[in-house]
């Protein structure tokens, strides 16, 4: 004998959230991750420059893997060939730097500003977000996707170059190679998420706030870097790719071309570490100085 | 009960402005209309609630202190503001997981809500389109839906018909009073409108100069004109004519529009004398309701003096 | 309510419209418009996106007509110095110049309208909207009840015959609400019109009874609101009543045939009618007959809310 059909009607009405909540303390992690997110989200954003940063990779691996494969066949020219390998990295990074200010453009230097004049203060700061969540995650996340760029790219390279060494000897020689290239790196992220955030905050407007950190890049630090031509060479570290291109040929041991200025190690690194600092002072006191005047309207 | 805010001697100085002088209330109830004139001090009430600025006094929502559990406070609360509030590029439901997820929710349980949140607040298919697109009726529902995904127990809304044409205005009012009953929250509601207040909320608070100057129902605020005999009468035309007629018959009268009259009745009568009138006058009458002090007279009375510009 | 000056009106229509519409490429402004105002306060109405905003803009010279012809006081405002010193234009949005302070953005404005004295018409104007206290503070720092202000301010500075606001109360305290309805209808009386459009209904209902629904680009109803409510009075219209015997009332009315629905409640009950003329007299007839005692009487459907939601929610051709 069957059973007596039944029938349901579920109630869907509203259910408080009975979960806990993520401690305040995890809140940058999530914009962070938001950051992240959101440059990968469309082409332009983040991909395209990665897409270069990695040509720029693949060119230069391409070339110390021919320059190593050719060596033994080139009898006195093998000098050049082993030069070719050994400073591949170094004479690329610039590149990878250049490739870090086209993601600069439209990673860093609009953050900030944007938020401010789509009113994502008033987002953030209504809810249990403090100030410091908001630049640590901002910071983080533009870290992460610089470094992609300028790190990822050169370490690889310098991978490389260890894998290309003839004996064990050269290999454990070059390790402290590694190391460099971080720090090399690191320097590079700096200069390249930490100032345009910087300068995104300065300005409430989107494009002005992008115009003013091109303009500072491409002009100011050409300026600098032609009046290190004829007064002191330290000048030069102000522009921002020179100085990471002059901290890795001195620590790698690359002589400056003849007509380049030789800039000093300290002021390159003075320069790009006083710059990130500068900027991310402002950033700090920019936020905070907006944090709630956001919220509670005009009445 | 806990009430909803606590109000303590609060108060808030810039400099020499004193933006709050001395505050002090006890308000409870469902939906709670925040009145007052420009400068009278609702946006600085609202930070020091939410925790944002410093203050001296005592202030309590939901029975936390706003100056040490400030962030627990805005985990608990939703804010709808009267400015935009936007991420740009961003769809809606992302916007709404996102601010999920800034109040402390975990992924899932943020976009699961965000879904809902929107469905009150009558988004469909546009939840998938970037926010930069919408209407200015749809930007003030997904500003609801932001406030409402995180699971607050209480909500401020400040000015949430702002911009939206007589259907939508409609449309968002209704949202709000259903809110306690639907979504188990109480509402403060900042607004210009009086209309909307008398229309959604059970009490009010009014402030003046950084002062409150009431706190209560909204039949607490309206001074009745007291009994059955004062009426305020609709009738299809000719108002001022009925005027004549009714005060031939005794009751004293004054017509206020083509269409409509106020009538204070002697002592004893009742409406059908108002009817035997009309019908002996051939007037029809379409409307009949005891004369209620209207909000705006209300509160002008408890404000008590017409400010300057602020 | 709206009783519109007779005194020194232009002869003729001041507004003229005929068949007018624009578009903006694709994008249909206002469609095959008609309309003459003679004078008065008239409440402009109608769902975002309607074309308020369009017909507000050709009136006040700003735009041209793609077709049809519209004229003010006799002539097209679009590039025409002359008809567009007597117009006096108050947008919805202020994209005000924060840096200058009211006193010298509404002297800019009346000398750019072709105001003799500038700066005297600047002052009386402020003075007019309750700003001379506050006319030497810099735009930046005003509430938006302050930029209303100036607004106005701007708008009427050079004497202007014709007023156009674009909602001119959003965002006004109840304080300020007031007073500025107060100055309008001065206005009017005075002898000026003044064209007020505007979402909230029951601002418009305080200034005026002239209406203008636009819908759709087209112009839905026009006219004396009372009237277009008589109009609507043949569909169904809904009747609260509170009385002390409501089955009673409810039993009686129930026989009328013109009745199509009784809801009844604890307090009274809600009639549904398909003539409400008979229908209130009815209710008359039964409450003496019965000697019932009617506590209230109200219909939701007899203010200006009901019908603009009637008017625009109805499917018309």
């Amino acid at each position: 004998m069957s059973a007596k059909p039944t029938g349901t009607i579920h109630d869907l009405g509203y259910r408080r959230y009975a979960g806990t909540r993520r401690s305040e303390r995890s809140r940058w992690r999530v914009i962070a991750r938001h950051q992240i997110a959101i440059a990968w989200k469309t082409w332009w954003r983040f991909k395209a420059p990665l897409g270069m940063a990695v040509i720029t990779m693949a060119i230069a691996a391409g070339m110390m893997m021919f320059a190593s494969e050719r060596k033994s066949s080139l009898g006195r020219a093998q000098i050049f060939a082993q030069r070719m390998i050994d400073t591949a990295m170094p004479e690329a990074m610039i590149w990878f730097c250049r490739v870090g200010f086209l993601a600069s453009l439209t990673l860093g230097a609009t953050v900030i500003a944007s938020d401010l004049q789509s009113g994502a203060f008033t987002f953030y700061f209504a809810r249990s977000t403090r100030p410091r969540h908001y630049v640590i995650g901002k910071l983080i996340g533009l870290i992460a996707l610089t470094s992609l760029i300028v790190v990822a790219g050169p370490l690889v390279l310098t991978i490389l170059r260890l894998g290309l060494s003839d004996t064990t000897d050269e290999l454990i020689e070059l390790l402290p190679t590694i190391p460099k290239v971080l720090a090399v790196g690191a320097l590079a992220t700096l200069a390249y998420a930490c100032v345009p955030l910087g300068f995104s905050s300065l300005l409430p407007n989107r494009r002005h706030a992008l115009a003013l950190w091109a303009a500072y890049y491409l002009i100011f630090g050409a300026m600098a870097y032609a009046l290190a031509h004829v007064a002191s060479p330290a000048i030069g570290a102000l522009d921002l790719p020179r100085a990471v291109q002059a901290v890795t040929f001195h620590l790698f041991e690359l002589e400056f071309r003849e007509r380049d200025p030789e800039i000093p190690l300290d002021a390159a690194l003075g320069s790009l570490i006083g710059h990130a600092s500068l900027a991310i002072g402002l950033v700090i006191f920019q936020v905070r100085r907006a944090h709630h005047a956001g919220v509670g309207g005009s009445s | 009960m806990t009430p909803l805010l606590e109000l303590a001697g609060l108060t808030k100085t810039y400099g020499p402005i004193t933006a709050l002088g001395g505050v002090d209330a006890v308000v409870e109830g469902k939906i709670i209309g925040l009145l007052g004139p420009n400068g009278a001090g609702k946006s600085t009430l609202l930070k020091c609630l939410l925790g944002l600025i410093p203050f001296t006094g005592e202030a309590r929502v939901l029975g936390l202190s706003a100056r040490t559990h400030g962030a627990e406070i805005r985990d608990r609360v939703g804010y709808m503001p009267e400015q935009e509030a936007f991420l740009s590029g961003m769809n809606a439901v992302e916007q709404c997981t996102y601010a999920g997820e800034l109040s402390g929710l975990p992924r899932n349980e943020a976009m699961q809500r965000a879904h809902a949140a929107l469905y009150y607040a009558g988004i469909e298919e546009k939840r998938y389109q970037p926010i930069d697109g919408y209407s200015t009726g749809l930007k003030q529902r997904v500003k609801l839906a932001q406030a409402l995904v995180h699971d607050p127990e209480l909500l401020f809304l400040d000015e949430p018909t702002n911009g939206l044409d007589p259907r939508s205005r409609d449309d968002m009012l209704e949202l709000i009073r259903e809110l306690p009953a639907r979504r188990d929250c109480a509402i403060v509601l900042s607004t210009h409108l009086l209309p909307d207040v008398e229309r959604v909320c059970d009490r009010a608070v009014i402030m003046h100069r950084g002062r409150v100057h009431f706190v209560g129902t909204i039949d607490e605020l309206r001074a009745d004109a007291g009994n059955a005999s004062s009426l305020v009468i609709e009738v299809k035309a000719d108002a001022a004519r009925f005027a004549d007629v009714l005060a031939a018959a005794g009751a004293t009268c004054k017509a206020t529009s083509p269409v409509a009259l106020d009538v204070d009745l002697q002592a004893g009568a009742t409406s059908a004398l108002v009817f035997r009138a009309a019908r002996d006058a051939g007037i029809q009458i379409r409307g009949l309701a005891p004369r209620r002090e209207s909000i705006e007279t209300a509160f002008l009375r408890v404000i008590g003096t017409a400010g300057e510009p602020v | 309510m709206s009783e519109a000056s007779a005194s020194a009106r232009p002869p003729g229509n001041l507004v003229n419209v005929d068949r007018c519409s624009k578009w903006y490429g694709q994008v249909l402004g206002i469609s095959d418009v008609s309309w003459k105002l003679a004078g008065g306060i008239v409440g402009l109405l109608g769902p975002n996106g309607a074309g308020k905003s369009t017909l507000i803009k050709l009136i006040a010279g700003l735009l041209r007509p793609s077709r049809g012809t519209l004229e003010v006081f006799g002539a097209t405002p679009f590039h025409s110095p002359e008809v567009r010193r007597r117009i006096g234009y108050a947008p919805e949005h202020e994209k005000m110049w924060d840096e200058l302070t009211a006193h010298e953005l509404v002297t800019v404005m009346a000398e750019l309208a072709g105001a003799a004295n500038p700066r005297t018409a600047a002052e009386a104007a402020l003075a007019q909207v309750g700003m001379t206290s506050a006319m030497h503070r810099r735009v930046r720092g005003f509430s938006k009840g302050m930029r209303q202000r100036t607004k106005l301010a701007t708008a009427i500075a050079h004497d202007p015959d014709l007023l156009l606001l674009d909602e001119p109360l959003t965002g006004v305290d109840p304080l300020a609400r007031i007073e500025i309805v107060e100055w309008i209808r001065a206005l009017a009386a005075a002898g000026k019109t003044v064209i007020v459009s505007s979402h909230v209904l029951y601002e418009i209902e305080a200034l005026t009874s002239e209406i203008i629904v636009i819908h759709r680009g087209q112009v839905l109803a026009e006219g004396n609101v009372y009237e277009i409510r008589k109009l609507i009075d043949r569909h169904p219209h809904r009747i609260r009543v509170e009385c002390d015997r409501p089955r009673v009332l409810a039993a009686a009315l129930a026989e009328a045939p013109h009745v199509s629905r009784i809801e009844l409640s604890d307090r009274g009950l809600l009639i549904e009618t398909r003539d409400p003329d008979r229908c209130y007299d009815l209710l008359a007839e039964i409450t003496l007959a019965k000697e019932l005692t009617i506590d209230s009487l109200a219909s939701p459907d007899n203010n200006l809310g009901a019908v603009f939601e009637y008017l625009t929610s109805e499917r018309r051709a």
